[in-house]
C-alpha cells in the first residue's frame, strides 16, 4: 500500500485512476479498458496511467486481462471499494 | 429503498443499515425494493430474506464522479419504473444520503407518493466546510433533498440538530431514528486463539480493535499516536485496524515510523464473518472518529460484549453513557484516548462493568423497533406530501 501514497493518503494520480475506472464503468472483465482508451477518456498521459495501473495491481486493486489490442484494466471488487470510499 | 451501496458493497454504515432495515420492514410485512448499484458476482436483481435487491449497472461512462451520480442516478429511475410496471406503484420512495437524492425526487414528482430522505451525515460535516465547488454542489443537492422530502429521518440528535441549522428545516420535519443492531448475530462462538494466532496476537497479548473506512475522519491517526503512548508502558498489547480506504498508506507509514510495527495489523477489507469472529476474540474497541453522526461499528463492539472507547462526538455521545457502558475520549487528543486505554487494560472491574452494560444497551436498538419507527414516519410522510 505504501507505495499508492502521496502527502494525504492516495497520490492524485492513483486517485484519478481509480476513481475514473469506477466512473468509466470498468468494473468487470467485460468492461475492462485498455490504457490507450483510459488516456483518451481521463485526459491522462499514457504513461502516468501505466506505471500507476502497475501500483493498483500489486496491491489488488486492479487486474488485467489480455486482449487483441493488448491488455485490459478493470477494478477488483476491493479495488471497486477503494475507488468508492474516495468519496464517502 | 435507493442506496448507491448494499452489501456486498460495503463502503460506509449506509450499506449495513439498509440492508436490516430493508430485512426488519420485510419482516413486519412490507413489499421492499432495494435500488442499488451492480456489484460483481451478484445479480442483477434476487430475493434476499424477503427483499427484493435490484443492483442496476450504470451502461455509460461518465469521465468525473459528479457526472457518474447523475448518471446512476438515472439507470435507477429507470429501475423505479421496471418495479412499478411490474410490482405495482410503491407507496413511498425512501433515499438514503444526497447520492440517491435526484433519483428518489423523480420517483416522488413522477409517481405522486411521497419522498423520505436519510441523511447519515452532511457535506459540510464530511468535508469539515464547504471547500471546493464540488462541496458547494453536494450541499446544494443535499438542501434541495431535505425540501423536496416529505419528512427528513436522520440518525441522532445531534445530527438533527445539524440538519436544522444547515437547511433551515422546521424542527418537526426532522425525525431522529438512531441506526440499529442485531444483537443474535453476534451470539457466536468463534475458537479465540485462532483467531488471535491468525492475526498474530499472543496469548498474554491483549487485542485491541478499531474497524472503518481509512479516512481523516475516522482519526485513526489518533489512535496510532494514541498507541505510541500506550505501548511505553504496556508492551503486550496490539492493536487491529480493519478497512481500508485512501489513508491507509500514510497510516502504515505512520505506524513504521512510531514504532509500532510489531503492534499494529492492518486486515484491509474483511467480509463480516471473519469481522465478527475477530469482535468476539477482541479486547477493547476504539471508535476515535472526528465527525461521526451515529458510529454503527460501536454499537456492533457493544453488541459482542466489547468495552468501548469512543470519541465523545457526534451520534457516538448519545450511543455510550461515559463510565457506565462505555468511556469517552476527548475528539482527536492521544492522551485522552491512551488513558482510556490503560484504564481498560488494568481494571479488570471496570471492563467487567462495561461488557455487561453494553450488551443489556445495545439490545435496545433493534432493528425490529427502528422498523416500526420508519414504518409511522412513512404514515407521517403521506400525511405531510405535497407534489409542487
Amino acid at each position: 500500500m505504501g507505495m499508492l501514497e502521496g502527502e494525504q493518503g492516495f497520490s492524485s494520480l492513483v486517485k484519478n485512476l481509480l476513481s475514473s475506472l469506477l466512473t468509466l464503468g470498468a468494473v468487470d472483465r467485460s468492461k475492462a479498458l485498455t490504457i490507450v482508451e483510459l488516456s483518451k477518456r481521463t485526459g491522462m498521459e499514457a504513461r502516468c496511467i501505466d506505471s500507476t495501473i502497475t501500483l493498483l495491481i500489486r496491491s489488488g486493486y486492479v487486474a488485467s486481462i489480455d486482449s487483441e489490442n493488448g491488455a485490459r484494466f478493470y477494478l477488483t471488487p476491493n479495488g471497486i471499494l477503494a475507488a468508492s470510499s474516495l468519496y464517502s | 429503498m435507493l442506496s448507491w451501496e448494499y452489501p456486498p458493497r460495503i463502503v460506509g454504515g449506509i450499506s449495513r443499515h439498509v440492508y436490516f432495515l430493508s430485512r426488519a420492514l420485510a419482516s413486519e410485512g412490507c413489499e421492499v425494493h432495494v435500488v442499488t448499484l451492480d456489484f460483481p458476482g451478484k445479480s442483477i436483481y434476487e430475493v434476499e430474506d424477503g427483499v427484493h435487491v435490484h443492483r442496476v449497472p450504470v451502461e455509460i461512462g461518465a469521465s468525473n464522479f459528479h457526472m457518474w451520480v447523475a448518471l446512476f442516478n438515472h439507470f435507477f429511475e429507470k429501475r423505479i419504473g421496471y418495479i412499478t410496471h411490474n410490482f405495482g406503484k410503491p407507496d413511498v420512495v425512501h433515499s438514503h444520503d444526497w447520492l440517491t437524492a435526484l433519483s428518489g425526487i423523480s420517483a416522488k414528482h413522477m409517481l405522486r407518493i411521497p419522498l423520505v430522505v436519510t441523511f447519515h451525515s452532511t457535506e459540510r460535516g464530511r468535508s469539515q466546510g464547504l471547500a471546493n465547488p464540488e462541496s458547494y454542489m453536494v450541499d446544494s443537492i443535499e438542501w434541495w433533498a431535505s425540501y423536496e422530502a416529505s419528512i427528513v429521518i436522520t440518525v441522532s440528535s445531534h445530527m438533527k440538530d445539524e440538519l436544522i441549522r444547515y437547511f433551515k428545516l422546521p424542527e418537526d420535519k426532522v425525525y431522529v431514528i438512531h441506526n440499529g443492531v442485531d444483537p443474535s448475530i453476534f451470539n457466536i462462538s468463534v475458537d479465540r486463539d485462532s483467531i488471535r494466532g491468525r492475526l498474530g496476537v499472543k496469548p498474554w497479548e491483549k487485542l485491541i480493535v478499531s474497524v472503518g473506512r481509512m479516512s481523516h475522519q475516522k482519526g485513526f491517526h489518533i489512535l496510532l499516536q494514541a498507541m505510541s503512548i500506550v505501548i511505553h508502558r504496556y508492551r503486550d498489547v496490539k492493536l487491529i485496524l480493519v478497512g481500508d480506504g485512501y489513508m491507509r498508506g500514510e497510516l502504515e507509514r505512520q505506524a513504521s515510523d512510531l514504532g509500532l510495527s510489531e503492534h499494529v495489523v492492518f486486515t484491509g477489507f474483511i467480509d463480516d464473518v471473519y469481522l465478527k469472529a475477530i469482535l468476539k476474540s477482541a479486547d477493547i474497541m476504539v471508535v476515535c472518529s472526528l465527525y461521526e453522526p451515529f458510529g454503527i461499528v460501536a454499537l456492533e463492539g457493544m453488541a459482542s460484549g466489547l468495552p468501548v472507547i469512543v470519541s465523545a462526538t457526534g451520534g457516538l455521545k448519545e450511543i455510550v453513557e461515559h463510565e457506565v457502558d462505555g468511556l469517552w475520549a476527548s475528539p482527536g487528543d492521544p492522551a485522552s484516548l491512551a488513558s482510556c486505554i490503560e484504564r481498560l487494560l488494568v481494571d479488570a472491574d471496570l471492563v467487567s462493568k462495561l461488557r455487561f452494560n453494553a450488551i443489556v444497551k445495545a439490545k435496545r436498538f433493534d432493528w425490529r423497533n427502528i422498523a416500526k419507527k420508519v414504518l409511522e414516519a412513512y404514515g407521517d410522510a403521506g400525511r405531510r406530501a405535497r407534489f409542487q
